[in-house]
């Protein structure tokens, strides 16, 4: 057995020995962290990303494989990647999930204006990126 | 390839071909970007891990666990580290999957028994790092839609991370260490399959490049929150759940005095500052509390959730009521909340922390008296302690 093959079975012994100080903690908790409520949340999240987040995300690879000129295709990708992470993270802000009737500190800004802001930003700097690369393109087209 | 045979479906010849481009992609020239991105997540829930333990233990003291009440901004630190840590991993997390993902639809699934006990080790690892990012998210956007208590979930699953990571890492380490050593791909020696580029769009978001995306994802998350607890950078906290700067008397407020049901006693002309457990009760109006000795200190409020916000508190030393109570020895004190119930209606001050002559029965805060969602009349405030510890409209302090 290689050195790393006996690194991965004492690595595999106290990976699960601490995982079972998580489980411990659980049924310990006086049911704060009921295992029945938590496991089926970690299984599920594993799940949705790759039975759900994961093909929808290749979905967008391969249409914009299709559709959108290779000059633009990074850029565009990238930040429809970012518009993505930046509206699920701001989702429950702009929804005002969390807002309190009694409590103004708490979500005190207009998410939904910023939340656009800062995609308008992302896009922005996707567009820029792209018009340098058309432009370096364009000259080395123009040397040849 | 005759021209009358049956295509395969074109979409799930793309994901073959992006899986093929993928693994041969890797073996190129090596899973750098999958190790660069498993090295950053790796430090980065390290560093969740160590500073969400500190608080857990900091808010559920053990015999053997001392936490001290200076530096006075410790917690603001590591707090504020924990949450802004987690937030960057988050488009570290997300494209360290999208590299790793055609792994998962390689064939054979399961090669031998290490295998497959290591496979089966990344649904803990990949289910746990997802629910901790999106639970302790919701958490700070103050959105509750599970039916467990958030620390205690978190504490636990944070467990569960890490030794899934640590699995990780023991199978990984020497693929990381060979990937991480080379500079740069060896010359190619598997050619690219005709057609495939063109086919899932080979100029696009390659895997080198989703590094960068990576990182200016993280960027991006950072400086639309951080300013949250870093108030110089507060204006471009577009995403931010709290501003340092926005509430009463010009700082947050994590629970109101309507909230927490205490507006009528509070009110009371009846209010009295009860001190029991030295050698005789005593009972301090408010104006008795004024005529003792006032200091002042400047302390910052340090919420779990990753705010915070520093302010000039003033009234009477901690210790020095306890002086006026007649209290010369004791192992600490519970400080009580007019609050009839709630997990945080209550927290217990270590004798360490009462000895720091800045840990305060606040009365005032720059210069104002307490507005009633800031604790008003009395309010604990103590250096390096979390939020949650700091109880409001103190009604009762208990030597232990």
């Amino acid at each position: 057995m290689t050195s790393s093959g006996r690194l991965f079975w004492v690595a595999l012994v106290i990976g699960w020995a601490v995982m079972g100080i998580g489980v411990v903690v659980m049924l310990t908790s006086n049911g704060d962290a009921n295992p029945l409520a938590i496991v089926p949340v970690v299984v599920g999240f594993a799940v949705v990303h790759d039975a759900v987040l994961a093909p929808l995300a290749f979905l967008a690879f391969w249409w914009t494989g299709r559709h959108v000129p290779s000059v633009a295709r990074g850029p565009v990708r990238g930040a429809l990647a970012l518009t993505v992470v930046l509206s699920l993270f701001a989702l429950p802000l702009v929804g005002r999930f969390g807002a309190r009737p009694t409590n103004d500190s708490a979500l005190p800004l207009d998410y939904g204006r910023n939340l656009a802001l800062l995609v308008a930003a992302v896009w922005a700097a996707a567009a820029v990126v792209i018009a340098i690369r058309s432009v370096r393109l364009g000259a080395a087209r123009a040397q040849r | 390839m005759s021209t009358t045979t049956e295509p395969s479906p074109p979409l799930m010849g793309q994901i073959d071909a992006w899986r093929d481009d993928a693994l041969a992609d890797d073996r190129r020239h090596g899973p750098r970007p999958a190790a660069l991105l498993g090295l950053a997540l790796g430090v980065s829930f390290t560093v969740c891990f160590a500073t969400g333990l500190l608080s857990h233990l900091i808010q559920h003291p053990t015999s053997w666990f001392t936490w001290f009440p200076r530096p006075a901004g410790l917690y603001r630190v590591t707090q504020g580290l924990h949450v802004a840590t987690g937030i960057a991993a988050i488009p570290l997390l997300f494209t360290k999957l999208w590299a790793v993902f055609p792994h998962l639809l390689r064939t054979p699934v399961v090669r031998d028994v290490a295998d497959g006990l290591e496979r089966l080790s990344l649904l803990p690892l990949v289910g746990g790092s997802i629910f901790l990012l999106v639970t302790g998210v919701a958490n700070i956007e103050l959105f509750y839609p599970w039916p467990f208590f958030f620390p205690a979930g978190h504490h636990a699953v944070a467990w569960i991370v890490i030794g899934a990571l640590i699995v990780h890492v023991g199978a990984k380490l020497s693929t990381t260490r060979d990937a991480l050593a080379r500079r740069a791909g060896p010359p190619l020696d598997e050619p690219i399959p005709a057609g495939r580029q063109a086919t899932t769009g080979g100029d696009g978001l390659d895997r080198r490049r989703l590094l960068l995306w990576a990182a200016g994802g993280s960027a991006v998350l950072t400086v639309a929150t951080i300013g949250q607890t870093v108030a110089p950078l507060r204006g471009l906290a577009l995403l931010a759940p709290r501003r340092p700067d926005r509430g009463p008397q010009g700082f947050p407020v994590n629970r109101t005095a309507i909230e927490a049901g205490v507006v009528d006693a509070i009110a009371s002309p009846a209010y009295r500052l009860t001190v029991s457990g030295g050698r005789a009760p005593l009972a301090l109006t408010l104006a008795d509390l004024h005529a003792l000795p006032q200091r002042s200190a400047t302390l910052p409020i340090a919420c779990v959730e990753g705010w915070s916000a520093s302010q000039r508190w003033t009234g009477p030393s901690l210790r020095d009521v306890l002086a006026a109570a007649g209290v010369t020895d004791h192992r600490g004190v519970d400080v009580h909340s007019l609050e009839a119930s709630g997990r945080y209606a209550s927290s217990t001050v270590p004798a360490r922390v009462v000895a720091d002559p800045d840990t305060l029965l606040a009365l005032m805060v720059d210069g104002e008296q307490l507005a009633p969602d800031h604790g008003y009349p009395v309010r604990l405030i103590a250096p390096n302690r979390p939020g949650v510890l700091q109880t409001k409209w103190v009604g009762e302090v208990v030597v232990r």
